[in-house]
């Protein structure tokens, strides 16, 4: 793997909630690395957390104690995408797209450009004009991840993209998102429940326990690409996991 | 599909006449067989007879009709832009940004519970007898839907969607403006046709202080010369313009919010 630096250095990252039962730990001292450029699962067990770190590291969310640290030129400046795709309903695919510039203040046609790329990578040329509305789950979710791409930034944060789709589709949007990336190099941060998706993606899968979530192992799947969830090693992969994680719960 | 639809409008359309026909028709026909008199209730037919009249005829009120209507209609829209002028802001303000919402809320719920009618006395004697008076009793009915409703719809802002602002360095002003504002624009909208609707509603009242033209002094004048065909005719007019005005209002709305309707 061509992982030549640090990109984000996670510290004793510490989260508790409130709620009607006193105080939950969601976030018990989480230490991680995450690599340049390279596609890093975070899974994990439904509810366990995994959403609130990737929320801590786009700072949207704070932590109670320890530090979340960007190395090189990235300021913090992250693209996020969506489970539930939000998109805004009262603007077009265009518009939605390039909004992440819109709001920096880029040029209308720099930026219309730069969407129109993303657009096209994404699949979506000719549905510009089209309202969120009017297009299905899986097309939404390719708004979502052009909006995260045109943001220009490096570091692109995926929380359970594929989450709400349907079987079908979300097998079509995993080698999507594995075509997009053969294309432009980005250091994605991949939140998933889902064993067999983060095998089929991630160049290295990190296993969350379930609450207080503690990163329990680390997996580096030697598969050759594209995988097969059918191939003998996948498998065993597969069920190595799914033993670490059902010990977990 | 497409004859389905084409027929179901056409159902739509059947059934809205036939139901105006009905009211209409037991209307006329409960006077025209003498059920109740005359001298109480007019039928349809002569409210329509007077209309024609009142095109040309001053008397007993001293206006034509149009000239009533101008000035109700007037009246009505100053209090009612002004009511939106000062409550969509104001609501939209208090419903994000915590700091407004804490000095606005309290002054806010005291004066919302006073009925405009209470309003006139004092109303009077600050404003006088006249336009301003009878636009201010007009504003205040429909200054509190115009609140409340874009409060309640700013509120409801997707926090999900002011997170994908946020991520992307949306300034507090940015969000306010093209998050914020866009999410309540469906409630803003319900505001405002609530609001014109209790503007239009107050119309007879405001024209309590002393007017001397308007519909509500041409109900006030057919009462006092009992000509009941004058107070229903005054009656039907606001009830028509008030639901033309409203399906203006509804085209607007649906031409401001074009997302609105897709599938």
């Amino acid at each position: 793997m061509a992982e030549t630096g640090c990109k984000i250095r996670l510290q004793s990252v510490s989260k508790c909630f409130d709620d009607k039962c006193g105080k939950t730990a969601v976030l018990d001292e989480i230490s991680l690395d995450v690599y340049e450029n390279e596609f890093l699962v975070i899974l994990g067990p439904g509810q366990c957390g995994k959403s609130v770190l990737l929320n801590i590291i786009a700072d949207m969310d704070s932590a109670d104690s320890g530090t979340v640290e960007f190395t090189g030129e990235n300021n913090g400046q992250v693209g996020f995408v969506f489970q539930r795709y939000a998109l805004f309903g009262w603007k077009n695919v265009l518009k939605n797209v390039e909004l992440p510039l819109k709001l920096k203040g880029v040029d209308k046609d720099v930026r219309r450009a730069v969407a129109m790329k993303y657009i096209e990578m994404v699949g979506l040329k000719g549905f510009e004009k089209s309202y969120p509305a009017q297009l299905s789950g899986g097309m939404k979710q390719r708004v979502g991840i052009a909006r995260a791409y045109t943001s220009g930034n490096d570091i692109i944060l995926m929380d359970e993209p594929f989450g709400a789709l349907d079987a079908q589709t979300r097998y079509q949007m995993q080698d999507e998102i594995l075509k997009i990336r053969s294309k432009e190099k980005k250091t994605i941060v991949f939140v998933t429940n889902n064993i067999e998706e983060a095998i089929y993606l991630g160049d290295r899968i990190l296993l969350l326990s379930n609450k207080p979530s503690k990163v329990m192992k680390e997996y580096v799947p030697d598969l050759k690409r594209p995988r097969k969830n059918t191939s003998s090693e996948f498998m065993r992969l597969r069920d190595e996991i799914t033993e670490t994680m059902d010990l977990a719960l | 599909m497409y004859n389905e639809k084409k027929r179901s409008a056409w159902m739509k359309m059947l059934l809205n006449v036939s139901g105006l026909a009905m009211f209409f028709g037991i209307w006329e026909l409960i006077v025209d067989i003498g059920l109740v008199s005359e001298k109480k209730l007019v039928a349809p037919s002569a409210v329509f007879m007077t209309f024609i009249d009142k095109l040309t005829n001053v008397v007993p009120d001293g206006n034509t009709i149009i000239a009533h209507t101008l000035t109700s209609l007037q009246l009505v829209l100053i209090g009612f832009l002004l009511s939106c002028l000062i409550g969509v802001p104001l609501g939209l303000l208090m419903g994000f940004f915590k700091p407004a919402e804490y000095f606005f809320t309290p002054i806010f719920e005291i004066v919302r519970p006073i009925p405009p009618l209470a309003w006139i006395p004092i109303v009077i004697v600050a404003l006088g007898i006249g336009i301003e008076a009878e636009a201010f009793i007009i504003f205040v009915a429909a200054f509190v839907p115009c609140v409340i409703n874009s409060y309640t719809g700013i509120q409801a802002t997707n926090k999900t969607l002011l997170d994908v602002a946020k991520t992307a360095g949306a300034t507090n002003a940015q969000l306010f403006f093209k998050v914020g504002i866009p999410s309540a624009l469906p409630m803003v909208f319900t505001g405002i046709k609530v609001s014109f609707g209790s503007a239009w509603a107050t119309l007879v009242a405001a024209e309590m202080i002393a007017s001397t033209v308007g519909l509500g002094f041409m109900i006030q004048q057919g009462r006092n010369a009992v000509r009941p065909d004058i107070v229903i005719l005054g009656m039907s007019v606001i009830g028509l313009i008030g639901a033309a005005l409203t399906g203006l209002l509804s085209i607007l709305e649906k031409k401001a919010l074009p997302w609105r309707d897709l599938k």
